[in-house]
């Protein structure tokens, strides 16, 4: 019966999930969390530098929305609110830790789940030598996103992953948008200049 | 030059321009000087190129594959959501 349920969840438009949500449904909840969990993971891979405990800090994002979805008072702001909890939990483990900003190994990523390896090797649809040069970029632009400084980094996740306006950007970050434009400017500048070659 | 629209201008609005986070009036300007400035007209190219090489590394599935490890833990936690709520 679940079951039934959930298929028809997964088709439901966002507005409605969250209203269901608020109203205890805890089916329409799950839709949720699931819904944005892949983003969630993914902004915190890429804000925070590598060793942080990302499957721990999106549990507590899951948890701290769960938790708090009904005292979001307007619906269309959920990706905002959202992402002011991605921020402050992320921020909140940092300042535990007192971590040292901007360290990136490049081992690093050679230690992630083989499912990443085997992901690239399954897909035979694009040809080897494009799949090698994909590899390389991406590894490239996961290593530049990471040298970035933290107030650069940050923008960039919130912007290109996120999607989020600069004034959206800007309430998350507690500054103005003109910071946030002249960093999204300087952070875009430091990235053409490291991803050069796959530009030109 | 041209209504006070230079390439020193448009290089530092070019970002915002991408964005579409300029106002309607600059953002105008802004058009018009790409379409007679080849060198702006580049750094535009390569400021949007850019933008969709973000745009499909951040859509790339490699990173995606991590929440199907945790999301077998949603149920936990909506079920502990509303246990704490009742």
């Amino acid at each position: 019966m679940d079951y039934l349920r959930k298929k028809d969840y997964k088709k439901m438009d966002l507005m409605l999930l969250i209203d269901e949500a608020q109203g205890s449904d805890w089916v329409a909840l799950e839709e949720l969390l699931r819904r944005h969990s892949g983003i969630i993971y993914s902004t915190l891979y890429h804000l925070g530098p590598s060793g942080q405990n990302i499957d721990d800090l999106s549990q507590e994002v899951l948890m701290r929305i769960a938790k708090s979805i009904k005292s979001l008072k307007k619906k269309e702001h959920f990706k905002l609110w959202m992402n002011q909890i991605i921020y402050n939990v992320f921020y909140d483990d940092l300042r535990r830790k007192k971590r040292k900003p901007n360290m990136f190994s490049i081992d690093s990523f050679y230690d992630e789940p083989s499912e990443f390896q085997s992901k690239e090797i399954e897909d035979t649809s694009i040809h080897p030598d494009e799949k090698i040069k994909n590899f390389e970029l991406d590894v490239l632009i996961r290593k530049s996103i990471r040298e970035l400084e933290e107030p650069f980094r940050e923008v960039v996740v919130l912007r290109e992953l996120q999607g989020l306006s600069y004034e959206q950007i800007a309430r998350i970050l507690d500054t103005n948008i003109g910071t946030v434009k002249s960093r999204i400017a300087r952070a875009r500048a430091k990235l053409q200049e490291k991803l050069k070659d796959y530009l030109d | 030059m041209r209504n006070g629209i230079n390439c020193k201008l448009v290089s530092e609005h070019l970002s915002a321009f991408v964005d579409e986070e300029l106002d309607f009036d600059f953002s105008s300007e802004i058009k018009r000087h790409l379409c007679e400035c080849l060198d702006c007209r580049r750094k535009f190219a390569k400021m949007l190129k850019l933008h969709y090489l973000l745009k499909k590394y951040f859509a790339g599935e490699s990173l995606l594959e991590h929440k199907a490890k945790f999301v077998s833990n949603l149920k936990f936690v909506s079920s502990v959501d509303f246990v704490t709520q009742k």
